[in-house]
């Protein structure tokens, strides 16, 4: 990089003039470093910044039960978390959380995308169908899942009392099923993602690779499974990763839902750093809370672009 | 050809596309152990019939045959032939080993004799070796070399393959089609193949089907095509060609007198290679290949005698490609043996023998 420019900015001192400043901020590498000032600034300022605050403010104890303790710099919100159950818990929760939202949106987009893979009529239709609940806002969706949910009047109990075997819960207020319930609601939301992941993947698979196995007497689930599925694999491995990154940010269906309750059930890392910030009023744990979660999040980033290279150089040597 | 039952027959397949008649009323019978071309331009079918023999598409009527069983409605999994695909079609996630052994495990074969059979068909295609290695570790050569093994595993009546040397360089195809070749020869399969290249065809087959608009013009060794070609459609796509438009004048006996142009041509009734023969007075199309013609004049009796002007000359070693303009603006093109010590621009003489070319009747 560094030595293609060199090299561009020699070429243009033909004049032999030697370097002067205005040459550098004209030609070479300063001159690139110009044109991108404007865009580091403003990259600087939005990343940068917001991260350097909540960093300091992680040392620091802005907590406004206790106001007085306000400039105590120090490890003591870190010390605090290592050995906080309540942490633990809700890192546990979200990873549940990751889990069933990446299985049941995966299970849900397959599902949905081998279903409208061949369809000829009503094909737009069909697909728009399964794209709707994306274009729903999460608020939307908590509202009305809320309602569905809801123990007396809620469809679903509606639904499920002619089942013999099954009694009328309110399934937000279980502690059994209240993390269920808003993973289901979260699948709904956001499933279609994968939707699209997947039926552009299946779009790629050549005709030829069925009409070969058809040929060779591959039943319907042999062909599913020896060539629909591992020519799925790298956008799999892409989808998982990112839904679990979108699980685990994931925030307004759990907090309008059931603010983490029934007695902390739902209570996930998110939702755990609202509360620690907003009704504790702790802001430099949060920030702490805050920090830990991005670091998570970024470990899972990390694995993302590596499935995203993987998955690069697989699809390369489809033949 | 001991045996009586045929590999595959065709009787009156149609196929149409809305209006378009893909397959305009095709009839083909295809011994055991032969290698069949079915040659003709893009679009003329070709595809659509190899794929309704293997059950990839439904003919709209018409009746196929394998081995004298009605499969005409049989699922593509129940027929007993197999497919190569241009694009190979290998599952890239396989070995080739289990490439090559998805046929036979498909079919519940056990699973030492489906490796065996591998290691059996790797030997085959002389590629030992790499029975191991995943598709995308392999040459294009190779490639189809263990889609062809793929195709052969579980022993087919007939193995049907289309243009599966499209996607290889020239000298790699030509390899391939003597390695194909070869192959057929050692199998004693029935190769029905598919191509829109004359000269791989002329190379490579028993018999060649010329396939023009959904219909097969001729059915005939490759010789036989090239020397008698039943339509001017042949006559033009298989070879370079040098035609003449002329008019039958008189019939006497076992030759014809054609008027082309100025010159009377006095050629055998013989010759006349189409399977309407024409009349007098009937037009017909006199197709002479440009290796036909000799230079100089000649003193041979009955001889068609030409001449022209030398325009271009392109020497290829063994031979020169001689282009030559008559004198009513025709261009010649011929094929003659070096030394040629004409320069360009100059007069030449040509001649060619009166039973060295083919008359089809119409123009
Ligand atoms: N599924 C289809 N729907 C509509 N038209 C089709 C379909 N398949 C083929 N055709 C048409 O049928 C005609 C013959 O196609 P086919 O593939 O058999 O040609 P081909 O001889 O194999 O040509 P090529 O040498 O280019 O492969 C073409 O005009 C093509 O456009
Ligand atoms: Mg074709």
């Amino acid at each position: 990089m560094s030595g293609f420019n060199n090299k561009k900015g020699k070429g243009g001192r033909l004049a032999g003039d030697g370097s002067s400043l205005s040459n550098f901020l004209t030609e070479g590498r300063g001159f690139l470093l110009i044109m991108l000032l404007p865009a580091l600034l403003v990259l600087g300022f939005v990343i940068g910044l917001p991260m350097l605050k909540a960093l300091i403010l992680s040392f620091d104890t802005i907590n406004f039960r206790r106001p007085a303790a306000a400039g105590t710099f120090g490890w003591h919100n870190y010390e605090k978390l290592v050995f906080d159950a309540q942490v633990w818990n809700a890192v546990w929760r979200s990873a549940l959380y990751m889990g069933g939202t990446v299985i049941g949106s995966i299970v849900l987009a397959l599902s949905a995308a081998l279903l409208t893979r061949r369809i000829v009529r009503f094909r737009a239709l069909a697909r728009l169908t399964f794209l709707i609940p994306w274009t729903v806002p999460a608020v939307v969706t908590a509202l009305v899942w809320g309602v569905m949910y809801e123990g007396n009047f809620g469809v679903i109990n509606r639904l499920l009392d002619p089942l013999p075997f099954l009694d009328r819960t309110d399934w937000l207020i279980d502690r059994d099923t209240a993390l269920p319930a808003l993973i289901l609601a979260q699948v709904w939301n956001e499933f279609p993602v994968a939707y699209i992941f997947f039926l552009a993947g299946l779009h790629s698979i050549p005709d030829e690779l069925y009409e070969a196995a058809r040929i060779d007497r591959a039943s319907a689930f042999n062909q599913f499974r020896y060539i629909t599925l591992p020519q799925l694999s790298s956008v799999t491995a892409v989808i998982v990763v990112l839904l679990m990154i979108m699980g685990f940010k994931s925030f307004p269906i759990i907090f309008i839902l059931t603010g983490g309750g029934p007695a902390g059930a739902t209570e996930t890392m998110t939702v755990l750093t609202y509360n620690t910030a907003f009704r504790k009023l702790d802001f430099s744990y949060a920030a702490t809370l805050g920090i830990l979660a991005v670091l998570i999040s970024l470990a899972m980033v990390l694995v993302y672009l590596r499935v995203m290279k993987r998955a690069e150089r697989g699809a390369g040597g489809a033949v | 050809m001991t045996d009586p039952v045929p590999a595959i027959e065709l009787k009156n397949i149609c196929k149409a596309y809305g209006a378009l008649r893909v397959i305009d009323d095709v009839s083909l019978t295809i011994e055991r152990g032969v290698f069949i071309t079915l040659l003709g331009p893009s679009g003329c079918g070709k595809s659509t019939l190899l794929r309704s023999i293997v059950g990839l598409a439904e003919p709209d009527s018409g009746t196929i045959l394998v081995d004298g069983k009605d499969i005409t409605n049989a699922a593509a999994h129940n027929r007993p032939v197999k497919m190569v695909f241009q694009d190979y079609a290998l599952f890239p996630h396989m070995t080739v080993a289990q490439n090559i052994g998805f046929g036979c495990e498909m079919q519940g074969m056990e699973k030492s004799a489906i490796a065996r059979r591998s290691t059996e068909l790797l030997e085959l295609i002389r590629l030992p070796d790499i029975a191991n290695r995943y598709p995308d570790a392999l040459s294009g050569g190779q490639r189809q070399r263990v889609a062809l093994a793929r195709a052969l595993a579980p022993d087919p009546a007939a193995l049907l393959l289309d243009e599966p040397l499209g996607a290889l360089d020239l000298k790699l195809r030509q390899d391939m089609q003597r390695e194909l070749k070869a192959i057929q020869r050692r199998t004693g399969k029935t190769f029905v193949f598919v191509t829109h290249d004359q000269q791989e065809a002329m190379s490579m087959s028993d018999l060649v089907a010329v396939m023009n608009k959904g219909k097969i013009e001729q059915l005939d060794s490759p010789e036989n095509i090239y020397a008698n070609p039943a339509t001017l459609f042949i006559a033009d796509f298989v070879g370079a060609t040098n035609l003449f438009e002329a008019t039958v004048e008189a019939k006497d006996g076992d030759h014809l007198t054609l008027s082309v142009g100025d010159a009377h041509w006095r050629v055998p009734a013989a010759r006349v290679t189409s399977h309407r023969k024409p009349d007098v007075g009937e037009a017909v199309s006199v197709v002479i290949r440009p290796e036909a013609f000799d230079i100089g004049a000649s003193r041979r009796k009955g001889d068609i005698q030409l001449s022209g002007r030398l325009t271009d000359q392109t020497y290829l070693g063994d031979r020169v490609h001689l282009n030559v303009e008559t004198a009513d603006e025709k261009s010649l093109l011929v094929d003659a043996r070096p030394p040629i010590s004409i320069g360009e621009g100059a007069e030449i003489r040509l001649h060619c023998r009166a039973d060295n070319l083919a008359i089809i009747a119409g123009r």
